[in-house]
C-alpha cells in the first residue's frame, strides 16, 4: 500500500519536474505519428500536401490528444497548482506596495503571536520537569487577618502532616539560603538550600556522582555531609571525579562532600548549587515551634487524591492540632486566620507572571484579530476591483471553486511569507528574552520554538490564508452574473459590509489596546510618582554572610560589624554606610509578632505580624528615613543591656495612637518576662517594604545590631560621588579577607525592579497598541480609499448634475463617522472587558478615569482622520468633465 | 457515451495493445497500423484514445518506453511489455475468453435450448 503510494508520488513528480521533457517527448512521438500517416498516404498516391492534410484529419484535434496524455500522467494537480501560484504570484508582484503590507501585517501578527504563544506554553503549560510533576503541591500557612497572606511552614506541622496526611505522599521541608563556599582556588557565593532528604526523592533526582541524602544523614555525628550542583562542582571543583568525601567549607564550617547532581536537574527559580540536610532536634516539634513559618513545603498528591481533598485532610489536622496549643497562642493564631493553602506547585510557581502573560496574550489576539481584518479587507478592496474580471469568468463557465481556489492560492502564499518572516521576527524576540534573562519569570529558560509553537504558528498562518481567501473570494463571487448589464460594468459601488465591519472592528480592537495601554502607562506613572519613604537614589546595596563558625558569640560578631562600618566610611566618596538584616525591596520579606505590654485586645482582633529588620546605628541616615521622634539608636545600647527598638508611624498607629515613645512590648505571639520586654526610644517614617502598590504598610519594627547581630546582613551604602564598588569590597578584605560581599546593586534598581511585572506588560501593550493603531488606520485608508475609487463616476455625475463638493464631503463625512463610530463602540466595550482582565496591575486610574479614556480615543479618531484625508482630496478632485468620458 | 460502455472500450484497447506489444517493441503509429490491419479495420483507433492508453499503462508499469531509431533512421518512442504487464495480459484474457465465450453462447442459443 504504502509502496504503491510512493511510485504514484513519485510518477506525480518526476512528471512535474520533467514536464518540460515530457512535453518535447509527446509533441516528438505524435509529429512521428502525423509524419508516418502522411507517408502512408504518399504511399497510396497522394501528394504530399493533401496526404499531411488527411494525415492530421485522422489524427484528430493533438491538443485534446495531448490533454488526455497529461491527465494520464498524473501530474495535473500539481499542474492546477502551480498554475494558481503562479497566478497568483503575478498578482501580487503586480502591486508592490499591496504586498508588502499584506505580507508585513501577516508578518506583525504572527510574530508577536508566536513569541507569546511560545511564553504562555513554556511558562503556564508545559508540564515541570520532574516525574509526575502535574501531583506536586506547595503548602503555606495563611494569615489573612494579620494582613499576612503567604507565610512559610514549621517543622511540627511536617511532622503532623507525614504521620497523619493520606492524601500526602513524598513532604519535603527545605529553606533557600546562600553561603559562601571556600575551596582551593578561593572563595565563591553560592545559592544554597537546606532540605529535608525527601525533597530529592520528591523532585526525582538521581546523582550523578556519589549519592544524595537519605533519612539517616539527617541524624548521624561527624561533618556534616553535602551535595553540590554540577555547575559548582564543574568550577569549584574542576569537574573532578575524586572529590567524594572531600572536605568542603561552608561559611565557615567543615561539610563531607556526599554527591553531585546532574546537569539537567534544576529549580525552577533558584539556582541552588549547595545542598545541605536539615536536622531536627525535640525543640523543633515543640509547640512553641509552631507556626514560626520558617520553611517552604512542598509535597506529593498520592494517586487518586486531588488538592481539595488534601486541602479538607490538610484543615483537618490543622483544626485538630490547634487543640494542644496553649490558650492565649492558640487564640492569638487563630484570630490571624491561620490556615493553610495547599496550591499546585506549577500554579504557585506562576502566580506573579500568570497575569501578565495572560495579558499579553489578551494583546497579541487582539493584533492577531486586526491583522487578520486587515489583510482580509485588503484582499476584499482586490477582489471588488477584479469584479469584472471575476463576472467575465464565471458568465464563461468557470466554476465558483476554481475561482475561490485561485484567490485561496494568493492569500496562502501571502500567509506563507508572512508567517516565514512573523517567525524569524519571534525567534529573533525569544533570543532577545532569554539573553535578558529575566530572572523573574521562572522557567524563562525554557522558552523556545517547539513543536506546539510550530503547530500554533501554521495553525494562525493557515487560519490568515484560508480566511483571507476564501472570504472575498465569496463575496466577490456571490453576485448573480447579469450578462445583460454587460460584462464590463462595475457590478457594485462602494464598499460592503463586511469590509466596514471589518474596518470598525479594526478600530475596536485598536481602541481597546490603546485604552489599556493608557491605563498601564497611567499606572506606571502613578506608581513611579508613589514615595516609598526612603531616598534610593545614590544608595548601593549588597549582601554578606558573617558566618557564626568564625564569629561564633554574638560579642565577636557586633566587634566586626561595628569594624566593617568604620572601615567602608573611611572611603572619601562614602557618605554614610549601614548594616540591616533586610533591606526593602530586596525580596525577603522577615517579619515578627509583637505583642504590646498591657494590652489586652478583644478576640477577633488579629495581631499584627510588622516588618522585623536588625539595623545599625547609621541606617536611618543612610537610607533617608526621617526620624519623627525620639532618638536613633546609641552606642549606650549595649548588648545584655536595656533592649531598644525603633518603630514606624504605621505601628504607632496600630498599637500605640497615643504616642509610643518609652512604651514597651514583647516580641513573639505572647507575652514574655518582664526583663526581655523592648523599650520603644524612637519612631521613624514608614516605609515601603516590597512593593510601591502596597497601600498600607502593615508596620515596622529596627533592633539594633550591637544588642542581636544576625549571621546575615544586608549593606547600604550612601556614596556621595561616585565610587567604585571595588574600593568597598577591598576595605571589607582589609578587615576579614573572608568576608565577601553579593548580590551589589543600587537600591533605585531594586525598586524599578518591583516594577518589572508592571513595565513589561505596559511596554508590550503600548507596542501592539501602536501596532493596533497603524493597522486600523490603514483599514480605514484602504476601505475609504476603495469607497470612493469605485464611486468615482457617481462622484463625478453628482457634479456634473449640480451637486456642490460640500455634498460629496457630506457623503464622505457619514462613511467615515459610521466606521469610526461603531468602532469606537466596540473599542470601549472592548476595554471594558481589558480593564478587567489588567485591574490588578492598575494603580490610582480606571476607566472611569476620562483622560486616559479620552485621550485614546482622540488619538484613534485622529488616526483615523489621518488616513481619511488622502481619499477625501481624490474625492474632491474629480474632475466631472474627465471622468464621465472614461470607459 | 456511457460509462459502462466506455470503460468497456478503454479495457478492450489496453487488452489488444498489451497484447500487441507482448509480440515485441512497438511504436504508437506502429500500434495503430497493426491494430487496423489485424482487424481488418474494424478498429479504427483514434489517437485521442490511444496515447493517453499508452500513458497510463506505464504509470501502472505495465508497459516500459524507450526512444529508439526505427529502419528508416528516425527517432521513435518504442513501447515494450513489463513482466507485470504480461502477467496482466494473461488475466485479462483469460478473463476475456470466459466473458466472450459466455456472450457467444448466449448469442448462439436457439429457441429449442432457451
Amino acid at each position: 500500500m504504502l509502496r504503491r503510494f510512493w511510485a504514484a508520488c513519485r510518477s506525480r513528480l518526476s512528471a512535474l519536474v520533467g514536464r518540460s521533457r515530457f512535453e518535447a517527448d509527446l509533441d516528438e512521438e505524435l509529429q512521428f505519428h502525423l509524419d508516418e500517416a502522411a507517408a502512408k498516404h504518399v504511399r497510396r498516391g497522394l501528394s504530399w500536401e493533401d496526404a499531411r492534410r488527411a494525415a492530421a484529419r485522422q489524427l484528430g484535434d493533438v491538443a485534446v490528444t495531448k490533454e488526455g496524455v497529461r491527465s494520464e500522467s498524473g501530474a495535473r494537480a500539481f499542474q492546477d497548482l502551480e498554475r494558481d501560484l503562479g497566478h497568483a504570484l503575478r498578482q501580487i508582484v503586480r502591486l508592490p506596495a499591496f504586498a508588502v503590507t499584506a505580507v508585513g501585517t501577516i508578518a506583525i501578527c504572527v510574530a508577536t503571536s508566536t513569541a507569546v504563544f511560545s511564553v504562555v506554553s513554556a511558562v503556564l503549560s508545559q508540564p515541570l520537569p520532574y516525574p509526575d510533576a502535574d501531583r506536586l503541591v506547595r503548602l503555606y500557612n495563611s494569615y489573612p487577618n494579620a494582613g499576612f497572606p503567604r507565610s512559610g511552614t514549621s517543622v511540627p506541622e511536617w511532622y503532623d502532616r507525614r504521620e497523619r496526611a493520606s492524601t500526602l505522599g513524598d513532604l519535603a521541608l527545605y529553606r533557600q539560603e546562600s553561603n559562601t563556599v571556600v575551596t582551593a582556588d578561593g572563595g565563591r557565593h553560592a545559592f544554597a538550600l537546606r532540605l529535608t532528604p525527601s525533597f530529592f526523592t520528591l523532585l526525582g533526582a538521581r546523582p550523578a556522582l556519589g549519592r544524595l541524602f537519605d533519612e539517616t544523614d539527617a541524624n548521624t555525628a561527624g561533618r556534616p555531609p553535602v551535595v553540590i550542583g554540577y555547575d559548582l562542582w564543574k568550577t569549584a571543583f574542576g569537574g573532578r571525579l575524586d572529590v567524594i568525601d572531600t572536605t568542603v567549607v561552608l561559611d565557615g564550617a567543615e561539610y563531607s562532600l556526599l554527591g553531585v547532581l546532574p546537569d539537567d536537574f534544576g529549580l525552577p527559580t533558584w539556582d541552588a548549587q549547595v545542598f545541605t540536610a536539615l536536622r531536627f532536634g525535640p525543640r523543633d516539634r515543640d509547640v512553641r515551634a509552631r507556626n514560626t513559618d520558617n520553611f517552604e513545603m512542598l509535597g506529593r498528591l498520592r494517586p487518586g487524591a486531588t488538592v481539595e481533598m488534601a486541602q479538607q485532610e490538610v484543615n483537618a489536622i490543622n483544626a485538630a492540632m490547634m487543640e494542644t496549643y496553649p490558650a492565649d497562642l492558640g487564640r492569638k493564631i487563630k484570630d490571624a486566620g491561620y490556615t493553610t493553602v495547599v496550591r499546585p506547585y506549577l500554579d504557585d510557581l506562576t502566580r506573579d507572571v500568570r497575569q501578565p502573560i495572560v495579558l499579553l496574550w489578551i494583546g497579541a489576539l487582539l493584533v492577531l484579530g486586526i491583522g487578520l481584518s486587515n489583510v482580509t479587507a485588503l484582499l476584499m478592496v482586490r477582489a471588488s476591483a477584479r469584479v469584472r474580471e471575476i463576472t467575465l469568468r464565471l458568465a464563461l463557465g468557470a466554476s465558483r471553486f476554481r475561482i475561490v481556489r485561485q484567490w485561496l492560492a494568493e492569500s496562502l502564499l501571502l500567509a506563507a511569507a508572512g508567517g516565514a518572516l512573523g517567525l524569524a521576527g519571534a525567534n529573533a524576540g525569544l533570543r532577545l528574552l532569554r539573553a535578558f534573562e529575566v530572572y523573574e519569570i521562572p522557567r524563562v529558560g525554557e522558552v523556545a520554538i517547539d513543536g506546539s509553537v510550530w503547530l500554533w504558528t501554521m495553525a494562525v498562518v493557515a487560519t490568515i490564508g484560508v480566511v483571507a481567501g476564501v472570504v472575498p473570494a465569496l463575496a466577490a463571487t456571490r453576485r448573480r452574473v447579469d450578462l445583460s448589464l454587460g460584462p464590463f460594468r462595475t457590478a457594485t459601488v462602494g464598499a460592503t459590509w463586511p469590509q466596514r465591519f471589518l474596518v470598525s472592528s479594526q478600530i475596536a480592537f485598536a481602541l481597546t489596546l490603546v485604552i489599556t495601554a493608557g491605563l498601564l502607562t497611567a499606572s506606571l506613572r502613578n506608581l513611579m510618582a508613589v514615595d516609598p519613604g526612603f531616598t534610593p537614589d545614590d544608595v548601593s546595596v549588597a549582601a554578606l554572610i558573617v558566618p557564626g563558625e568564625r564569629y561564633p558569640t554574638a560579642a565577636q560578631r557586633v566587634d566586626v560589624m561595628a569594624r566593617l562600618v568604620t572601615a567602608i566610611e573611611s572611603i572619601p566618596e562614602v557618605g554614610r554606610a549601614a548594616l540591616a538584616s533586610q533591606l526593602p525591596f530586596s525580596g525577603s520579606e522577615g517579619r515578627t509578632a509583637l505583642v504590646p505590654e498591657g494590652e489586652s485586645r478583644p478576640t477577633g482582633d488579629a495581631i499584627g505580624v510588622p516588618f522585623h529588620s536588625i539595623v545599625s546605628a547609621g541606617y536611618f541616615d543612610a537610607m533617608g528615613i526621617r526620624l519623627r521622634a525620639g532618638r536613633g539608636f546609641a552606642e549606650s545600647d549595649r548588648l545584655g543591656g536595656a533592649r531598644v527598638a525603633i518603630i514606624d508611624r504605621a505601628l504607632e498607629r496600630r498599637h500605640w495612637p497615643e504616642g509610643a515613645l518609652d512604651r514597651r512590648f514583647w516580641f513573639g505571639a505572647t507575652p514574655g518576662a518582664p526583663g526581655e520586654a523592648v523599650t520603644i526610644v524612637g519612631v521613624v517614617d514608614s516605609v515601603l517594604q516590597n512593593s510601591l502598590r502596597e497601600r498600607q504598610s502593615s508596620g515596622a519594627i529596627y533592633s539594633f545590631v550591637a544588642q542581636n547581630p544576625p549571621g546575615f546582613v544586608r549593606l547600604a551604602v550612601r556614596f556621595d560621588a561616585a565610587a567604585p564598588w571595588s574600593r568597598v569590597r577591598e576595605e571589607i578584605a582589609s578587615v576579614d579577607s573572608g568576608l565577601v560581599p553579593f548580590w551589589t546593586e543600587s537600591l533605585s534598581d531594586s525598586v524599578n525592579a518591583s516594577l518589572l511585572f508592571q513595565r513589561g506588560p505596559m511596554q508590550l501593550v503600548a507596542v501592539f497598541s501602536a501596532v493596533g493603531l497603524l493597522l486600523g488606520a490603514l483599514g480605514v485608508y484602504g476601505v475609504l480609499a476603495y469607497e470612493f475609487a469605485s464611486r468615482r463616476k457617481e462622484i463625478a455625475i453628482r457634479l456634473a448634475i449640480g451637486g456642490s463638493r460640500r455634498g460629496i464631503v457630506a457623503l464622505l463625512w457619514r462613511r467615515w463617522s459610521v466606521l469610526v463610530g461603531l468602532g469606537i463602540v466596540g473599542g470601549l466595550f472592548g476595554a471594558l472587558a481589558s480593564a478587567r482582565v489588567v485591574e490588578s496591575l492598575l494603580f490610582e486610574t480606571g476607566l472611569s478615569d476620562p483622560v486616559v479614556v479620552v485621550a485614546a480615543t482622540a488619538a484613534l479618531t485622529i488616526a483615523a482622520g489621518l488616513a481619511a484625508i488622502d481619499p477625501a482630496r481624490r474625492a474632491l478632485a474629480v474632475d466631472p468633465a474627465l471622468t464621465l468620458r472614461q470607459d | 457515451m456511457t460509462e459502462a460502455r466506455s470503460q468497456l472500450l478503454l479495457g478492450t484497447l489496453e487488452l489488444l495493445v498489451l497484447k500487441l506489444l507482448e509480440l515485441g517493441p512497438m511504436h504508437g503509429w506502429g500500434l495503430a497500423e497493426a491494430l487496423e490491419a489485424m482487424t481488418d479495420g474494424v478498429f479504427c483507433v483514434n489517437q485521442g484514445s490511444l496515447y493517453p492508453a499508452l500513458q497510463r499503462l506505464k504509470r501502472q508499469g505495465l508497459v516500459t518506453a524507450h526512444w529508439r531509431v526505427t529502419d528508416n533512421g528516425r527517432r521513435a518512442r518504442y513501447y515494450e511489455v513489463t513482466a507485470k504487464g504480461s502477467r496482466r495480459l494473461a488475466d485479462q484474457q483469460e478473463q476475456w475468453s470466459r466473458t466472450s465465450g459466455a456472450i457467444n453462447r448466449v448469442l448462439a442459443a436457439r429457441r429449442s435450448e432457451a
